[in-house]
């Protein structure tokens, strides 16, 4: 655990002074124009990339954070359905199979920079880095490295996050070295829970 | 039960089923809560909702925009209170099994298999898209988070091989500074910073040790206590 808030504390020493309040996407806008050399962000980041005529592979590389190829963190937006009369129950379980589709699950990730939920949808329609998404999605499926992204309420729920939230951040930030961090992230989790 | 409230129950049964038949016929109709409104994500949609449109179900769109989902969710509060819920409503996580804790939920096993879902869906995903061993939820997609984007030139003057280490990365980031660029572009919104740390910390903290498993099974076994 230290060494995970040591490696952060080194990730710091590479961010410029004026990080503090920016956008994610105008950190993207840094990493496009090459003023800055790379980012850690989700996938979304991918359409900013693509909106400004970049193509992967020739104007910028997308890879797994070092160490990580073979895990993914991930958060999966889903249609919940909701008890309805039953007047309503046959829309609701053809809406629900139409989602699955596997044709629109495809239509729809292409469009919104993400991968299917299905691991079986063909990925032709998929550039490069949403090829390896998928790739990279079956793999973590098989391997066991599957796991709900902390910052999306996947990880824990509301509590337990904003509570390694605000370690994490006040560590970043320098008010906290890596020995105070590991022991008030523990404190903040078991009184969040 | 005494014959008379058999009796009751059956007529009551047949009126419901009388009113529902009518409506069937009449219109099938989805009301959809989201918050996919900017011009690719609405595109997107669009796939769905013409997909539904051509085997005569009409959407009825609900689009509440703003706060990554939280003004849905107020929105969402505001109609099951009142008995009224949507059809089928956008969410993430784990407000989704807080909805499900509220017994507010259909219940999805049948369409889910006869088209064999749990084979195609990851397990990771179905601990959101199931409550309590039923189908709740059709997940839509997969996005992820420890991705690293690099500038091809800047990565070209550095060496020109993507990093697969914490030390190749290191060996990279001091050439990119070396060469005059800020080597990481980062923002600083609150709730930002964990994700650019996840990677290494998720390792130590979410991949060997899990909390989450252990956070759900707490949570899930509790409606059956």
């Amino acid at each position: 655990m230290k060494e995970a808030f040591d490696r952060m504390a080194k990730l710091r020493t590479y961010v410029d002074d004026n990080f503090s309040g920016r956008d994610w996407n105008l950190a993207s806008a840094m990493v496009i124009e090459g003023t800055g050399g790379m980012q850690m962000m989700g996938d979304w980041a991918k359409g900013e990339f693509l909106k400004a005529g970049k193509k992967p592979g020739e104007d910028f590389v997308c890879i797994r954070f070092p160490g990580t190829q073979g895990s993914v963190t991930f958060n999966s937006d889903q249609f919940v359905m909701f008890q309805v009369g039953e007047d309503k129950q046959k829309a609701q379980q053809m809406m629900a199979s139409s989602v699955m589709n596997p044709e629109f699950q495809s239509a729809f990730n292409v469009v919104k920079g993400s991968v299917p939920a299905r691991t079986d949808v063909p990925n032709e329609a998929f550039d490069d880095c949403g090829k390896k998404g998928m790739a990279d999605l079956a793999e973590a499926n098989a391997g066991g490295g599957l796991f709900g992204s902390m910052a999306h309420g996947h990880g824990a729920p509301a509590a337990v996050k904003n509570a390694v939230n605000d370690v994490v951040t006040q560590h970043f930030n320098g008010e906290l070295t890596s020995e105070e961090a590991v022991e008030e992230l523990q404190n903040a989790v078991a009184a969040a829970q | 039960m005494t014959i008379r409230k058999f009796a009751a129950l059956a007529a009551g049964t047949a009126l419901l089923s009388m009113a529902a038949g009518s409506n069937a016929v009449a219109e099938d109709t989805v009301e959809v809560l989201h918050w996919w409104t900017s011009g690719g994500e609405a595109a997107a949609l669009n796939v769905l909702k013409e997909d539904l449109e051509s085997k005569g179900v009409t959407w009825q769109d609900m689009p509440v925009a703003g706060g990554g989902g939280e003004a849905a969710m107020t929105a969402l509060r505001a109609r099951v209170t009142a008995g009224n819920a949507p059809t089928a409503v956008q969410m993430l996580g784990f407000d989704i099994i807080d909805w499900a804790e509220q017994d507010v939920v259909a219940n999805l096993n049948a369409v889910a298999e006869e088209e064999g879902w749990a084979d195609v869906v990851p397990a990771a995903l179905q601990n959101f898209s199931k409550y309590d061993g039923n189908w709740i939820a059709s997940p839509v997609n997969v996005h992820s988070t420890n991705w690293v984007w690099i500038n091809k030139a800047a990565l070209d003057a550095a060496g020109g091989k993507a990093p697969e280490s914490w030390e190749e990365l290191v060996a990279v980031l001091d050439k990119m500074k070396e060469n005059g660029i800020t080597p990481l572009a980062h923002g600083g919104q609150h709730g930002r910073t964990p994700r650019c740390s996840r990677p290494s910390f998720s390792r130590s903290a979410m991949i060997s040790t899990r909390p989450r498993s252990t956070i759900s099974t707490r949570r899930r076994s509790a409606p059956t206590r």
